[in-house]
């Protein structure tokens, strides 16, 4: 704890005597987007599949028309971090799905294509203010986002009878992009006249509706049964993005 | 000191004993006796069953096969489970020798009765194999596709002796009427042995 404050007064210090944040015309935010998709409910689909963490690339652009209120444009482009929670979340709401009519047996796959990519981009207002080399930028964003598809596969055993079956649930939203809502934070800090270090929060809610397609396959008769279900729900993330702030253009007076 | 040393070499000595260099071996093994038991499939697993009623759609024959290999044992001994280094029998299959046991007595036929009429077209005594499926690795087989031929066994326990092969037999095809039946199991290797086991009989609900 010691350590971080002694570097942050040591790089305050270090910046000040080069820096100084101004109004610029134009700020150019290129970053590393991280963001969490929250588990979606159970309501009206038979299991949550679609919990993930993305990685990426991120790169906002800020036009300002006055001191304080601007337009501002972002996209990112981030990969799935596939963890060993995604394949074992799934589990609790495959047995709530199936029981009392089957057992989960116990190799669950997670066949998907990789990287598991997701792309995002942004149009909305923003407001900032510049506290000597401090900027706070505050922003509210509409936007469209896609959200890749989900598959797994598992073996299900038919509670009392010798039946075992192959079986898939495979997730997709309806739409390709779906409405985002996006509220954000962002702070930098001038280590350069028109270079500054930024880190930014974001909540996305994105309303969409989710599709999934289930297919049993009689191991043995090899007769298969398919189900489909469809809910709408309203997703929630977070996103955490950190990178360079740059100034460009004239400084608005 | 003296002790202390010789427990540590007699430690590394049963470890080093434990890890040997990879290599492949194929034990010859003897088909020896086979043991038979209801099997009731109504829950997540196969469980072996007493009970004298059992779901047609649920029954099952766990059919246990007893190898022998060079030490000639076909009994098993009470006192098995006992051992002072399990860590070495352990090692078995995922130590670093991979063994196969290849029987020397390969199935050559296997064949299931039962003594009351499963449908018109099967009345009692005849047979009843390709009713029965085994389902193994996430796929079914029949009795002989997974019992007959060339076979190279993986026992789960190989300090077991005599070697043991469980497998069991699904019933596959409900039969017409619910009725008792006493299953019998007929098995003939290739050196014309023979090994049969009958059931108690069993009431199959429909």
């Amino acid at each position: 704890m010691k350590r971080s404050i002694l570097l942050s007064c040591f790089l305050t210090g270090f910046a000040s005597a080069f820096s100084q944040a101004d109004y610029y015309r134009v700020t150019l935010q290129p970053g590393i987007d991280y963001f969490h998709r929250f588990t979606p409910s159970n309501n009206g689909i038979p299991v949550s599949t679609m919990k993930r963490n993305h990685v990426g690339m991120g790169l906002s652009t800020t036009v300002f028309f006055t001191k304080h209120i601007g337009l501002n444009v972002k996209g990112s482009f981030t990969s799935a971090v596939t963890t060993g929670k995604d394949v074992g979340q799934p589990r609790a709401s495959l047995e709530a799905h199936y029981t009392p009519n089957f057992y989960v047996e116990d190799a669950i796959n997670q066949n998907e294509q990789i990287p598991v990519s997701a792309h995002f981009i942004s149009v909305g207002a923003a407001y900032r203010l510049v506290k000597k080399r401090w900027n706070y930028q505050f922003g509210l964003n509409v936007g469209a986002m896609n959200c890749p598809p989900s598959n797994l596969e598992y073996f299900l055993k038919e509670s009392g009878t010798n039946n075992y079956y192959s079986a898939g649930m495979y997730t997709k939203m309806e739409k390709r992009w779906a409405f985002v809502l996006e509220p954000s934070a962002l702070v930098s800090f001038a280590v350069k006249n028109r270079l500054a270090v930024f880190a930014a929060a974001s909540y996305r809610m994105s309303p969409g509706k989710i599709r999934q397609r289930e297919y049993l396959m009689n191991m043995y008769s090899g007769g298969s049964i398919s189900n489909e279900y469809s809910a709408n729900q309203l997703f929630h993330m977070i996103a955490v993005n950190v990178g360079l702030s740059i100034g460009i253009g004239t400084i608005v007076e | 000191m003296l002790r202390k040393t010789f427990t540590i070499t007699l430690l590394s000595l049963c470890c080093f004993s434990c890890m040997k260099k990879a290599d492949y071996r194929e034990i010859p093994v003897t088909l020896c006796s086979i043991d038979v038991q209801p099997l009731d499939n109504t829950g997540s697993s196969p469980q072996t069953t007493t009970s004298d009623t059992v779901a047609a759609q649920a029954f099952g024959l766990r059919l246990l096969l007893n190898y022998m290999d060079e030490a000639g044992i076909c009994q098993i001994n009470p006192m098995e489970t006992v051992s002072f280094f399990p860590g070495c029998y352990a090692m078995g299959n995922n130590g670093k020798t991979s063994y196969y046991y290849v029987p020397e007595n390969p199935i050559d036929s296997l064949f299931i009765y039962s003594t009351e009429d499963f449908d018109v077209s099967h009345p009692a005594g005849t047979d009843l194999t390709a009713f029965f499926s085994i389902f193994k690795s996430y796929s079914y087989s029949s009795p002989m596709d997974y019992l007959g031929g060339e076979r190279r066994i993986l026992f789960e326990n190989m300090a077991l002796q005599p070697k043991r092969e469980e497998v069991n037999l699904l019933l596959m095809k409900q039969p017409e009427n619910s009725g008792n039946h006493q299953f019998t199991i007929r098995i003939y290797t290739r050196n014309g042995e023979l090994f049969e086991q009958t059931l108690p009989s069993v009431t199959l609900n429909l």
